[in-house]
């Protein structure tokens, strides 16, 4: 997805059409983001509104170094955080669950997207943020801990434990279909 | 649907979260240019904030201009006011003088 200079320099000059544009091409791709990290529809849709806002009033400082797309998600990712921060769903540390090893994990793929989401929807925000910013964002766990303001050992176990809870979850579900 | 793998690898869920969109409902749109139009309001309010604490500045020191210009004036007409009042001071006594030697002399 590539946004012409020109676009841009509409957007930051306030062109609403072209700021119904760059919302019509990036929306699916943030607000996929912002269903992932967030406990419901609602609280997603408020953060991608919030992200929305953040991305117009900081256009002019988008240098054009890496991908728009790039920026833009790194944008709704801290907002999603934002959001979770305040809820102050990070504080309990899980460091009991850190005797699992990861490799005892069974996991599942080729989900649908929907399947992904409802099965994330299930796990507790804390496991559910690090999976996110472990699995998908690519972060290390000492990135995950300052962004979190969490013990690096915390943000291992809450992964573990996400990566657990998800295989039975999996497990389940899997059972479930082969019963029906 | 669900096809359990032995491996441990996400990477199949990270694919599909990564290339996943979700297009969100139309209110959001609405949402934004709201703010959107908020913001320009906010920023024109701005604006006109700056612009009239210019103009009251301005008016402010061209008013300081006036009351001390007023002030000079004020103070050479008093000086004006006071030489013509010491010159008629001048011609009483001249008057008063010419007075007393006319006397004088009859």
């Amino acid at each position: 997805m590539k946004f012409p200079k020109y676009h841009i320099e509409a957007c930051i000059k306030g062109d609403r059409t072209a700021q119904k544009a760059l919302y019509t091409s990036l929306s699916p791709v943030l607000n996929a983001i912002c269903r992932r990290y967030m406990p419901s529809l609602e609280d997603a849709e408020d953060v991608l509104v919030d992200a929305f806002m953040r991305i117009f009033s900081n256009l002019s400082k988008y240098k054009g170094e890496g991908s728009f797309e790039g920026w833009a998600r790194k944008i709704t990712v801290n907002e999603c955080l934002m959001a979770l921060r305040k809820r102050q769903v990070f504080l309990t540390p899980l460091d009991q669950a850190f005797s699992l090893h990861s490799d005892e994990v069974d996991i599942h793929s080729r989900l649908a997207y929907d399947a992904i989401i409802n099965l994330l929807d299930e796990l507790p925000i804390g496991y559910r943020t690090v999976f996110n910013l472990y699995v998908v964002e690519g972060y290390k766990h000492k990135e995950i801990a300052e962004s979190l303001n969490i013990s690096i050992n915390t943000s291992k176990s809450q992964l573990i434990q996400a990566k657990k809870k998800l295989a039975s979850l999996i497990k389940k579900k899997h059972s479930q279909c082969l019963g029906s | 649907m669900f096809r359990l793998m032995k491996e441990n690898s996400f990477q199949d869920i990270k694919d599909t979260l990564r290339q996943a969109k979700d297009i969100p409902q139309d209110t959001v749109w609405s949402r934004i240019d709201y703010g959107l139009q908020l913001e320009e309001k906010d920023e024109v309010i701005k604006r006109l904030s700056i612009q009239k604490w210019v103009l009251a500045s301005a008016a402010s020191i061209l008013l300081g201009v006036v009351i001390i210009q007023n002030s000079f004036d004020s103070s050479e007409s008093q000086q004006i006011t006071l030489a013509s009042s010491e010159a008629q001071l001048d011609d009483i006594y001249s008057i008063k003088n010419v007075r007393r030697i006319h006397s004088v002399y009859n």
